[in-house]
Formats: C-alpha cells, sequence, structure tokens
C-alpha cells in the first residue's frame, strides 16, 4: 500500500521522535506533531492529515479518548491508539474499528495497526 | 366493742396493713356520709314523739327523755363537723369508733321511749309509739351499715326495750296479754330482720371496698408492669440505636477501607502504566540507536535488547490487567511471551513449530521476570541458531508442578544441537549467561540435555502458585 499521512499526537518527545523514524522507514508521511489533544483539530485542518496516531495521556486537559471523540465529530479519519493502558476503549464509547497498539510497540505491530485501520476506513465509506 | 366483727375481718385479713387501715377509714368515711341526713331526722321525729304523747304521759318524763336525746344529738353533731377536720386514717378510726358509741346511746335513748314515755293505758298512742320506734330502726339498718358496730347495738338498744315492755306488760285481759306477747314477738322478729339487712348493705359495702382494693392493686401491678415494660422499650431503643451507630461506623470504615484498596489499585495500576511508557522509551532509545548502526551484527544486538525489555513490558501489561494487580496466569503469559518472539522472528513463516504446555498456576513478580526473560534468551537462540538454512522443527515450552514447591522449566528444540561441552559463561554466549544467572535468581539448577537437538531443563522451588484462585 502507498503511505498514509500520519499525524503523530504523543508528549514524549523521545517517543515522538522514534515514531517519526520509524513510521518514515515504512513508508508513511509524518505531517505533524503535536503533544496536546486541544491542538488536534486545527492541525488536522491545516495538514489534512489521513490518520491521527494517538497516546492516551496527552499534555494538556484533554485525555486521547476525549480528543478521539472530539475528531470523530469533526472529521472523517481513523484514529489509532498507541498506549501503555491496555483497556483503554473500554467503556469509552469509541468504535472498535479503530486498533489500540501496545506499547512498547513493534514496527510491524504499528504498520499493521495503520493498515487495519485504514482498510476499515475505506469498508465503512464504501 | 373495739374488734371488728367476723366479715369484716374476713375481708380485712387479704389486705395489707396499711390497706387494713383504709379500708377501714373508706368504711367510717361511708358512715359520716350516710349519717348526716339522720341527726335531723332523729331530732323531728323526737319532737313529733313528744307531742303527741304530750298529755298522755308523764310531761316530767318526757322533758327528761328529750333533754337526754338532745344532749347525745348535740354531741354526735360537733362530731359531725368535726369529722373534716380528721387529718390522719387512726383519728377518723377514732371518730368511728366514738360516733358509733353516740349512736348506740341515741338507740338507746330511743329504747328508754319504751319505758318512761309509754302510753300504758293508750293501745293507739303504743301502736303509735312502737311505728315511730320500728321506723328509726329501719332507718338506723340502712344508715348506719357501714359499721357493724355501729348499727347491729343500735337496733337492738332501740327495738329490745319495746320487745320487753310487751312482753313484761302484765295487766288486762288474756286477750290484751295474748296481744302483747304477739307485739314483742313481731318487735324481736323485727329486730332480727333489720340486724339480718343491716348484715348484708355492710357485706355488700365491704365486698365493694374489698373489690376497689383489689382493683387498686391490680392497677398498681399493671401500672407497675407498664412501667418495666417502657423501661424495656427504653433499654431495646437505646440498644438499637447504639446498634445502628456501629453499624454506620463499621459502613463507614468499610467504605474508607474500599476506597482505600481502590485508591491503591489505581495508584499500582498507574505504576505498571508508568512503567510500560519508561520501557517504551527504552525501546524507542534503543530502535533510535539501532538506526544509526552500520553493522548487521550490532543490529542484532539492539534487536535482542529490545526485545528483552518487552517481555518484561508484557509482564507489566499482564499485572495490569490481572485482577490483584500482583500475580499473573502463568499459562497466558508464557504463551503471550512465545507468541510475540515468533512473530518477532518470522518463524512461523520459515516453518518453525511452536508448542507450549503450561499448567494452570499464577506467578509472582519475582519468578515470572527470571521466568520470561529465560524463555526470551532460549528461544531466540533456539531462531537464530538452531534452524540454519530454513531448516523446519520444533520448538517446545513447558512449565511444569514435579512435586510439592518444586517447578521445571523445560525449553527445547529439535534443531541443529549443541556442542556438549559449551560453556555457556563463555563471553560469545551472552544469552546462555543470562539464562545461568537467572536459573540462579531463582534458585534452581539448569540441566542441558544436547541428543536430539537442545534440551534446557531448569528446576527451581517456590515461585507459581497453583489453581485458579491463585490467578484472581
Amino acid at each position: 500500500m502507498t503511505g498514509a499521512r500520519i499525524l503523530i499526537i504523543e508528549d514524549d518527545l523521545l517517543i515522538v521522535m522514534d515514531l517519526e523514524t520509524t513510521l518514515k522507514d515504512l513508508g508513511h508521511q509524518v505531517v505533524g506533531t503535536i503533544s496536546r489533544g486541544e491542538e488536534a483539530c486545527q492541525t488536522i485542518e491545516e495538514t489534512l492529515a489521513e490518520v491521527a496516531l494517538m497516546d492516551i495521556r496527552l499534555g494538556g486537559s484533554l485525555d486521547g479518548i476525549s480528543t478521539a471523540k472530539l475528531i470523530q465529530s469533526r472529521f472523517d479519519i481513523p484514529v489509532v491508539f498507541l498506549t501503555a493502558v491496555a483497556d483503554v476503549k473500554k467503556g469509552s464509547g469509541l468504535t472498535d474499528s479503530w486498533p489500540v497498539v501496545n506499547k512498547p510497540f513493534r514496527e510491524e505491530e504499528l504498520q499493521l495497526a495503520i493498515e487495519t485501520a485504514l482498510e476499515n476506513h475505506k469498508g465503512k465509506n464504501s | 366493742m373495739t374488734s371488728p366483727p367476723s366479715e369484716d375481718s374476713k375481708s380485712l385479713g387479704k389486705l395489707s396493713g396499711t390497706e387494713s387501715l383504709e379500708f377501714r377509714v373508706a368504711q367510717v368515711r361511708q358512715l359520716y356520709a350516710q349519717s348526716r341526713a339522720g341527726i335531723l331526722w332523729a331530732l323531728v321525729s323526737v319532737f313529733i314523739v313528744a307531742i303527741v304523747l304530750t298529755g298522755k304521759v308523764s310531761f316530767v318524763n318526757i322533758v327528761i327523755w328529750v333533754s337526754v336525746y338532745l344532749l347525745i344529738q348535740a354531741y354526735r353533731y360537733y362530731l359531725g363537723i368535726n369529722f373534716p377536720k380528721l387529718e390522719s386514717p387512726e383519728a377518723t378510726i377514732k371518730w368511728g369508733r366514738n360516733f358509733s358509741l353516740l349512736t348506740i346511746a341515741s338507740g338507746a335513748a330511743w329504747g328508754s321511749a319504751a319505758i318512761i314515755i309509754f302510753p300504758a293505758d293508750s293501745p293507739v298512742y303504743q301502736m303509735f309509739l312502737t311505728i315511730c320506734m320500728a321506723g328509726i330502726a329501719s332507718a338506723a339498718s340502712s344508715v348506719y351499715s357501714p359499721l357493724t358496730i355501729c348499727y347491729m347495738p343500735t337496733i337492738l338498744a332501740i327495738l329490745v326495750p319495746l320487745s320487753a315492755r310487751f312482753f313484761f306488760e302484765g295487766q288486762g285481759s288474756y286477750e290484751e296479754q295474748g296481744i302483747n306477747l304477739f307485739l314483742g314477738s313481731v318487735i324481736m322478729i323485727l329486730a332480727a330482720a333489720l340486724v339480718s339487712a343491716g348484715k348484708q348493705m355492710n357485706a355488700a359495702l365491704v365486698e365493694s371496698l374489698t373489690l376497689r382494693y383489689q382493683n387498686k392493686d391490680l392497677l398498681e401491678s399493671v401500672t407497675a408492669q407498664k412501667g418495666i415494660s417502657e423501661n424495656l422499650n427504653k433499654n431495646l431503643l437505646t440498644e438499637i440505636e447504639e446498634r445502628k451507630r456501629t453499624e454506620e461506623a463499621l459502613r463507614q470504615n468499610e467504605e474508607k477501607i474500599k476506597k482505600s484498596l481502590e485508591e491503591k489499585e489505581s495508584l499500582l495500576k498507574e505504576i505498571h502504566h508508568r512503567v510500560k511508557n519508561n520501557l517504551q522509551v527504552i525501546c524507542s532509545l534503543l530502535r533510535l540507536q539501532r538506526r544509526h548502526v552500520t553493522s548487521e551484527e550490532s543490529r542484532t544486538v539492539f534487536k535482542e535488547t529490545e526485545n528483552r525489555v518487552r517481555s518484561m513490558a508484557m509482564l507489566h501489561e499482564a499485572l495490569y490487567q490481572s485482577d490483584n494487580l500482583n500475580r499473573i496466569s502463568a499459562k497466558e503469559y508464557v504463551h503471550d511471551l512465545t507468541s510475540y518472539l515468533f512473530q518477532s522472528y518470522n518463524a512461523a513463516k520459515q516453518g518453525i513449530n511452536l508448542r507450549v504446555e503450561v499448567e494452570n498456576f499464577s506467578f509472582s513478580i519475582d519468578t515470572a521476570i527470571p521466568c520470561g526473560l529465560i524463555i526470551n534468551e532460549l528461544i531466540s537462540n533456539a531462531l537464530k541458531h538452531a534452524f540454519p538454512a530454513g531448516r523446519k522443527g520444533e520448538i517446545s515450552v513447558g512449565l511444569h508442578c514435579l512435586a510439592d514447591d518444586c517447578w521445571e522449566l523445560v525449553v527445547a528444540d529439535d534443531g541443529t544441537g549443541m556442542p556438549k561441552d559449551i560453556d555457556v559463561r563463555s563471553k560469545g554466549s551472552l544469552g546462555l549467561s543470562i539464562v545461568q544467572t537467572l536459573a540462579k535468581q531463582l534458585q534452581g539448577e539448569m540441566e542441558l540435555n544436547v541428543l536430539n537437538g537442545a534440551e534446557f531443563r531448569i528446576r527451581f522451588k517456590g515461585g507459581p502458585h497453583r489453581g485458579d484462585e491463585a490467578i484472581a
């Protein structure tokens, strides 16, 4: 598959650094990196991101779940969660088609999650 | 007559000393209440008799009779007005005795009329006097009935002299004597009837008073029981209140403990989360570093280290998801770890089979970390070296209980095998050196069999707990 335009939402900058290079190696394009959920919508608008790769615990007042709900309400793009918390989506009301990658992640797991998210999204819209 | 008659004593016998006194006082009060009108009526009767008989009998006798009678009535009247001033029960009883004596004296005065103002020559006036005296006696039997010492002597004092007068009226014809005897007898019968009537009225009063005192006893008993019941109820209510307070305190304590446990659980989860996040940072650093090295050997070293870190992160993941945050299911952990390693090395695609046999028990973190790292090293080692040039085969992992508190971890492959004299502590095999060290940490013994491929057996004590309860 061709690479996707990905927005990274993560407050740990070393992990961001790793993600940027890993995603590039996997053939994707990182269109933006932000650490606060509040900035997500504006950045997606500006960068035309196709996938949001997001941690659950973020620097600002909005956590990953609230940010994802905001994105869900305004944009038609999938979200891939990257988290150390295993059961993040339990009871959150978020769609099951959005994958969760557990930290520490492997490149293969990350790639599989992004592909799954895009395919689910494509299937939903077709 | 100082002692009460038999029927009074019979009733009084059932009462206590204080009650007996009250009982007698009640009788005297009744006598006082009934006799107030008696004095006036007696005076009127005396004057009528005196007026009617004037001229028929000696006037001097009439004056003497009326005078004596008035003196007695004056004293009775004096006693009557003093009655409300009486303060003690003893004084009331004494009053009753004095009043009775005066009443008997009054009756005797009436009886004396049959002797000193008896119209011996006129049967008509004799009849008039007789009827008056019988009326007075009748009134006495009812008015003075509350006290036996009062009514009985009084009736007899009035009627016995009259009866005797007729019996001993000796003059006249046989016919007159017969009539006199008849009248004397009738008067005696009347006296007996009036005594009997008085006795019945006295018995009725005694019974009524007895019932009143018995009711009083009953009422006092009921009141006392009511008081006891109220006290018991009060105590019971206090006890219920106390119990409610204790239950509330217990509930609050329970809530505090529950809250504290929830906080601790939340903190533990937070710790596991942070540990995993830090392990991610370490993995990220290793990966970033890996990208900057050029030799394949160095990259492998970094990759192996990443796997070691990840096997520990998987343990924290398992702990985070376990119910008690302290122990994990060995079966699930070993399955997840070996599957991850197989994926990481693309082993399935290479045609290498994985077989895992782990009994159902739980690990503490102190046992799980060395076991996990041993499995990580031995499987990584087998995948790297045992199946060269596309060789197919199987790697098996087993964790079993041998005896009480004695466990065996077996990691085996059917690959190319290892040299018999391999020194696991040599610099060339860090992985095996790590395995040796971790086996020591578990206070276990390691055995290596190289007959068909390689088989590592590590026996250790303690650590795992059998059964699902331990996992929960």
